[in-house]
């Protein structure tokens, strides 16, 4: 058993030794070169894949701020009824000077508050205004 | 080729600099060719293969790590490619008339006797066209390409147990047909 193992890594070392030899070395180098440029010039430019992103990014974005805007106008619209108006827009104006108290630093969202209620006032105006030349 | 000058040519490589991965062909080809060459034991299957293994590897380098051996990341594809070659239906391993050639080898006279890539072809073939394709693939890399248990392991993801009990088998099933052409060496 231990001949035949012997024999069996003899043979084994023998073939260990025997290299297969590569002819036209450079050839196949080229060859391999020549698909790599090939697949190179298929794949897309990396700036390519980046604009794609960024732009469906954008669009995403856009898309939402659109539906957004939407809801809010509906909200206002909704909001027009003259008796329910005159409550909401006490309550508004109470909000507002509540987050002036609340929050001073935030000058914005107050400012965006009064914008708001404003609004509102003008349109109930408006409709009451409509109601009297009725 | 030094790591640093490897880890250089690996780098600018990943920026499609194709002169630098050109270098890296012509230093590693061999590699892949003996592999493949002793894997299928047929000369232009084995330079397709060694194609095959560069476009691949052209085509994943940017995730290779560096902190990683490149050779093993190599044979790692190449083995890949060529257990591919091996399951598939088209591959068939053939038997030769090597016994002669099979003789004169493992006589110590000729030693040191040179053989053509068919004869070295055929050889293997016969000798390891009963192997699995596994088998085959821990055979190739262990006493072929002489690479350590560990590097094996990191290559084909199979345990050390595996490997081991593979190597055992492929070790047995040579040494049967070893055995059908009489008193081999002597």
């Amino acid at each position: 058993m231990e001949n035949k193992d012997h024999k069996l890594d003899y043979i084994i070392s023998q073939l260990r030794k025997q290299q297969p030899e590569l002819h036209d070395a450079g050839l196949l180098t080229d060859n391999i070169m020549k698909q790599v440029a090939q697949k190179s010039h298929q794949s897309k430019p990396t700036f390519l894949i980046w604009v794609r992103a960024i732009s469906s990014s954008a669009a995403v974005l856009l898309l939402g701020l659109f539906i957004f805007q939407q809801t809010d106008a509906s909200k206002v619209t909704a909001d027009t009824t003259p008796t329910h108006l005159v409550e909401r827009n006490i309550n508004i104006d109470f909000e507002c000077a509540q987050n002036l108290n609340a929050n001073k630093s935030n000058l914005l969202e107050t400012y965006f508050c009064h914008m708001v209620s404003n609004s509102i006032k003008n349109k109930q105006f408006q409709s009451y205004y409509q109601q009297l030349n009725n | 080729m030094d790591q640093q000058t490897l880890n250089n040519l690996i780098k600018r490589s990943k920026r499609n600099d194709q002169k630098a991965f050109r270098t890296i062909v012509e230093n590693y080809q061999f590699l892949v060719y003996s592999l493949a060459f002793r894997m299928l034991g047929n000369e232009d299957e084995a330079k397709d293969l060694v194609q095959e293994t560069f476009i691949r590897i052209w085509a994943n380098l940017a995730s290779f790590r560096t902190d990683k051996k490149f050779s093993t990341w190599i044979y790692a594809i190449a083995t890949n490619l060529c257990l591919d070659r091996l399951k598939s239906s088209k591959y068939n391993s053939k038997n030769c008339d090597c016994s002669e050639t099979l003789i004169n080898i493992a006589s110590s006279d000729n030693a040191e006797q040179s053989l053509m890539n068919s004869e070295l072809g055929a050889i293997i073939s016969t000798l390891t066209n009963e192997l699995t394709p596994k088998q085959k693939i821990v055979f190739t890399l262990r006493c072929l390409e002489e690479l350590e248990i560990e590097e094996i392991i990191q290559i084909t993801g199979m345990t050390a147990g595996k490997i081991k009990s593979n190597l055992f088998l492929a070790r047995q099933t040579i040494q049967q047909k070893l055995e059908k052409y009489g008193n081999y060496g002597k």
